[in-house]
């Protein structure tokens, strides 16, 4: 099953990781990972960003050079067609839409175009064309020229298929503290799609898609009580943020209630998608919720333990499955994601892949090794320009 | 006694093609430098948390297999990182990229850009929010509405976004600049490419949002 493995997926398949996507982050995600305990491999462009790596930024490891080189990115290599097409920012629409060299691919523009009506009559007739609009640099540097991420697993027909893009129909309300993103329709439309073409792929035996997390449970919001106690002023507030003056600053109890809402109706259409189409389905919710709960715990093999890790980016003696970001998982983190999906997958088709070390991932993961306390950074100008880098990337 | 000699001969032979077989199947070179390497990251960052933390019981190489960067770790010059800000501070003194341990920031200063940052980031993600909104309405043919009436904001909090988007653009545009004067010998054409067009893209965006402020009342609404 593990012949030839595909990726579809968002900024977590791809390892963006608090802002970068570089090609030491790409290797440590969590697609990549269960590949290889598959003893399997996927080939994928890799990037030297953009944005920039705070963690490298704000431990004074990347100088003026290195950030002006990050912000603009680029490729460190590259290949004709990608067998793992995962890109930061996407969703199922994106999947099915933005190539690496148009944002739409099913957008048209109408242009007048001249002929000879006859020898005697030159005139024009209005005609649909595409209008094709550079798409972001995840997808330029990402896809190139291979197509939409569709578009290139039907090309490289995989045996197996990693297609979890749900993340992004949901988390641009914790960005926005705003329940305007949510598009039930489009979700549903384009998820239904994907898997009906993923379906139609000969070559296909198996894969694996994953639930959303609680998106309002990330390390990016934090809750927030009104010393006035007025209820829309209350409730989860970005980090970054000392106070609230506006309703529109925060997530109050009704709007995290719709946002559950809305994600119960996304997970059950994963869930019932995963059953229909014979897919391996990791619940990342509920996963999530447990280490929100109760931390994972990380132990040596010798009995040895740094504590549980929680549902943060690392601190003094508090480990942590986040990013400097917030919201995506460090290598620690993916280490976690891979060995849920590797359960899944053992579980499903009755595989024995092994798991990962996760305390080896713990031992080896820097920010964890040496976290970096991020509310003494609030005052560095770049912080504020990685945040809005975030808003308009997960939108 | 020939035979003897020949005997010997050969069993020394077997031994040492025997002992140079078992050599080049056991040789230790590969996994000694594995193991340095294994653990040069961290002496690298001189870390002091866990200091009691036991390695993994991972053979270096399958450490190498899950995660390649450990292997060739970053190499970081501290002291030519420092260089390289004081220099580029020199020049552009202003610049919105200089970390603060380069500047001399009162208490007041930095409370004010922790106030820039909440004003900027509400304000960023209200508009990411009505675009998505927008997007979602959107109909072939029609514009988008005159007015937003969900964000109304006051001239000087609009100000205050608007200073921030040229401030941060400007000092954008000014690193790279200095980026492409001091290292564009060594870029790949790749990123050269990919520099000039952005440079050109992010000063009509700066054009335009100098012509906005300047647009933005000085009185309360």
């Amino acid at each position: 099953m593990f012949r030839k493995p595909g990726v579809m997926g968002d900024s977590l398949s791809q390892g963006f990781y608090g802002v970068i996507v570089e090609k030491k982050t790409q290797d440590w995600a969590y697609p990549v990972l269960v590949v290889k305990q598959a003893n399997s491999s996927v080939i994928y462009n890799e990037l030297k960003g953009p944005y920039v790596n705070l963690e490298d930024v704000l431990k004074g490891n990347c100088g003026v050079f290195c950030i002006a080189s990050s912000i603009i990115g680029g490729n460190q290599k590259t290949y004709d067609v990608p067998t793992h097409a995962g890109i930061t920012g996407a969703n199922f629409t994106s999947a099915l839409k933005t190539s690496g060299e148009c944002e739409d691919i099913t957008a048209t523009k109408w242009v007048k175009e001249w002929y000879w009506k006859n020898w005697y009559t030159y005139t024009y007739r209005w005609v649909q064309v595409p209008d094709c609009q550079k798409p972001d640099k995840f997808h330029q540097l990402g896809l190139r020229k291979a197509g939409t991420q569709m578009q290139i697993m039907e090309k490289i027909k995989p045996s197996f298929v990693f297609a979890a893009l749900g993340q992004n129909h949901v988390l641009c309300t914790a960005l926005h503290t705003s329940l305007d993103c949510l598009d039930e329709p489009r979700f549903r439309r384009d998820f239904n799609e994907v898997m009906l073409r993923l379906s139609r792929i000969d070559t296909l035996k198996g894969g694996i898609i994953f639930t959303v997390p609680n998106v309002t449970a990330i390390a990016y919001l934090e809750p927030y009580r009104d010393p006035q106690g007025r209820a829309n002023y209350s409730g989860l507030k970005p980090f970054y943020r000392t106070s609230v003056s506006n309703p529109n600053q925060v997530l109050d109890a009704n709007e995290v209630q719709q946002i559950k809402q809305f994600l119960t109706m996304v997970n059950n259409e994963i869930r019932n998608k995963a059953a229909a189409y014979n897919f391996a389905l990791a619940d990342a919710e509920l996963i999530f919720d447990d280490i929100r709960e109760n931390g994972r715990p990380i132990r040596a093999p010798n009995g040895w333990s740094p504590g549980n890790a929680g549902a943060n980016w690392p601190l003094l003696n508090k480990p942590g499955l986040f990013s400097l970001d917030g919201v995506h998982p460090n290598r620690y983190g993916h280490a976690v994601l891979a060995n849920e999906l590797i359960k899944a997958i053992n579980q499903k088709y009755r595989f024995n892949i092994p798991l990962i070390d996760e305390y080896a991932a713990w031992y080896y993961d820097s920010l964890n090794r040496n976290p970096v306390d991020l509310k003494r950074f609030l005052t560095e100008n770049i912080i504020g320009q990685a945040i809005s880098w975030l808003i308009n990337v997960f939108t | 006694m020939n035979n003897k000699k020949t005997m010997i001969l050969v069993s020394l032979f077997i031994i040492i093609a025997i002992s140079f077989i078992l050599y080049l199947l056991l040789k230790p070179e590969k996994k000694e430098i594995a193991q340095n390497e294994q653990e040069t990251p961290y002496k690298q960052e001189k870390q002091e948390l866990y200091l009691d933390a036991p390695k993994p019981n991972l053979d270096p190489e399958e450490v190498f297999k899950l995660w390649p960067d450990l292997q060739n770790p970053q190499k970081v010059n501290k002291e030519e990182i420092e260089k390289q800000w004081i220099e580029f501070a020199r020049k552009y003194p202003n610049n919105f990229y200089i970390p603060t341990k380069y500047l001399n920031l009162t208490e007041e200063q930095l409370q004010q850009r922790q106030k820039e940052l909440e004003t900027f980031t509400y304000l960023e993600s209200k508009y990411a929010s009505i675009k998505s909104k927008l997007n979602k309405e959107a109909q072939p043919g029609v514009n988008g509405p005159e007015a937003i009436k969900e964000i109304n904001p006051e001239p000087e909090e609009q100000r205050t976004y608007f200073q921030y988007k040229v401030k941060e653009l400007q000092s954008r545009i000014e690193l790279i600049e200095y980026w492409l004067e001091n290292e564009g010998a060594n870029l790949n054409s790749q990123q050269k490419e990919l520099a000039e067009q952005d440079l050109q893209q992010w000063k009509k965006e700066l054009n335009e949002y100098n012509k906005l402020l300047k647009e933005i009342p000085l009185n309360k609404k």
